[in-house]
């Protein structure tokens, strides 16, 4: 979970409502008010899960475990009244969402409790006013912002669990999409298997020669047929993305790095050296680039040179993969994505499949041109994502959950 | 003259073994990987059976027995596939097929299935 741009966002959403520092203020100004006159509005709150039977089911663990939450409760009260609403303060606020995202307690539930909060701090507000009349609705407003704004981060904790599981659920219609043509290329080598099989075991007195042709042949197309499962394994077996600002020449050059490839290729990168970011998941990306490197290098087994290039156009950040082979031909290209498209051309296969479907997994799309006898060109196109020069990532915030958790850090 | 047969697969070692066994039950046969080599096979000899498997890279089985046909009337097309559904199989006889067998394919069904289809073309 990112909560650099989660701040990113709350930010342009305080602007949005207008929200300043004399809000801020204000809402301070109100904790003298309610701090010790919360009891009520607590009470009412576990009261209320209690009496509806929807709600009644999320609290497992009887009076005992009330207790505990009425103290969360508390505290996330207070902690609205300190007015202090910094990164620390968005990242604790969607983690209490994600807590009830966690226990199973419905969106609508989730907001019309912090209504009945809403309505009771606005009372007691108005109840124990010593001020002026006049400056009472400019707080009261402050405060109905700020949990306006609260109510947004746990929305965003909600929207959160949905998109993960609705990539779980791409997951797997990418994987039943991949069914048809995993039968196909595991019913040919099955089928030569037989075949031999049949032969060795029907023909009188086969020669040594032929006997042994057949024995190669067969263990071939097994070689052949675990080749696939190990692709659809490593496809299944990809983590869920995680999506953070990554910045494109930066893993251009780690994935070149990283990147074994034959001495006489050459690896020209003319990226723009400026950093441009891009929303994604840094480690498959990295298969994205990688894949695209290695297929260059594989079209040109004699050697020769692959044009790396990076650049922003506006909202897309285009990178570009050039070599110098052979090219690939006019029938071959609408084709050379699908899964398992001819086995037997070196460097094609379930790679480019795959990397097809990362690329759109994060909203962008690969495309891939070729003149035969000058080379093939691969372009990568995904949205670029502004990282503001001010807020900076904290280590603490941002570690890589793992895969497919479903409880972020 | 024992009966011809072109058998045409991407998969150089599908047409090898197919090749073998058909060999040993009496019939001549040629083998292609794409549609283009198979044409240029039957330009110059009319065979009796085309074995053809459906899904290859640039012509499909499909559309190369349609060629075939329009030139040898009298080859008879037999279709393998490892993507047995309806479509294919309606699309196979759209285009003139005898049967369509799927893979991995039962060489004895396929064996009689062959001779039937022999006898019926005379």
């Amino acid at each position: 979970m990112d909560f650099t741009q989660l701040l990113v966002r709350f930010r342009q959403l305080q602007d949005y409502v207008d929200w300043t520092a004399d809000d801020a203020q204000r809402v301070r100004a109100l904790r003298p008010i309610l701090e010790h006159r919360l009891d009520g509005i607590i009470d009412d709150f576990y009261a209320t899960i209690e009496r509806h039977a929807a709600t009644r089911k999320v609290i497992e663990g009887g009076a005992e475990q009330v207790d505990r939450l009425k103290v969360r409760l508390r505290e996330w009260i207070e902690q609205l009244l300190e007015g202090e609403y910094d990164e620390s303060y968005v990242a604790k606020r969607w983690r209490v969402g994600w807590r009830h995202v966690e226990i199973g307690l419905a969106q609508h539930y989730t907001m019309v409790s912090l209504a009945r909060v809403r309505s009771g701090l606005a009372r007691l507000v108005c109840e124990h006013w010593t001020g002026q009349a006049s400056e009472l609705h400019a707080s009261l407003n402050a405060l109905h912002r700020a949990l306006d704004l609260d109510l947004v981060l746990i929305e965003d904790a909600y929207q959160f669990e949905y998109l993960q599981r609705q990539k779980r659920s791409d997951r797997l219609v990418a994987i039943g999409q991949m069914a048809a043509g995993i039968a196909h290329e595991l019913r040919n080598p099955l089928n030569v298997i037989r075949t031999s099989v049949f032969y060795l075991q029907n023909v009188r007195n086969p020669s040594e020669e032929k006997r042994t042709e057949h024995m190669q042949r067969i263990q071939r197309q097994i070689t052949v047929a675990d080749t696939v499962i190990a692709a659809l394994s490593d496809f299944a077996r990809l983590p869920l993305p995680d999506f953070r600002p990554v910045d494109v020449p930066t893993l251009l050059d780690e994935t070149i790095d990283n990147t074994p490839l034959p001495d006489l290729i050459r690896v020209d990168r003319t990226a723009a050296r400026e950093p441009h970011h891009v929303l994604g998941d840094r480690r498959q990306l990295f298969v994205v680039f990688g894949n695209l490197l290695r297929n260059a290098a594989e079209a040109m087994p004699g050697g020769g040179k692959v044009h790396l290039t990076s650049v922003r156009h506006g909202d897309v950040v285009e990178v570009t993969v050039q070599d110098t082979g052979p090219g690939i031909m006019p029938d071959h290209l609408s084709q050379i994505f699908e899964p398992f498209f001819s086995t037997k051309v070196r460097g094609m296969g379930l790679g480019l499949a795959i990397t097809k479907a990362i690329v759109e997994n994060h909203g962008g799309n690969l495309s891939a041109t070729s003149t035969v006898g000058r080379g093939a060109c691969f372009v990568v196109r995904l949205q670029a994502v502004e990282v503001p020069a001010d807020v900076s990532p904290d280590p603490s915030m941002n570690q890589l959950s793992g895969p497919t958790s479903p409880t972020p850090p | 003259m024992n009966p011809s047969i072109l058998v045409v697969d991407d998969e150089p070692d599908t047409c090898a073994n197919l090749r073998d066994i058909l060999t040993e039950y009496g019939y001549r046969v040629d083998t292609a990987q794409e549609g283009e080599r198979a044409l240029e096979l039957a330009r110059a000899h009319c065979y009796d059976l085309a074995l053809l498997d459906v899904k290859m890279p640039g012509m499909d089985g499909v559309e190369l027995l349609r060629r075939l046909r329009a030139t040898n009337t009298h080859t008879v097309g037999v279709m393998l596939t490892a993507y047995a559904n309806p479509e294919t199989t309606s699309s196979a006889k759209a285009a003139g097929a005898w049967n369509i067998h799927a893979k991995p394919v039962d060489i004895n069904v396929l064996l009689a299935d062959l001779h039937l289809a022999l006898e019926s073309a005379v």
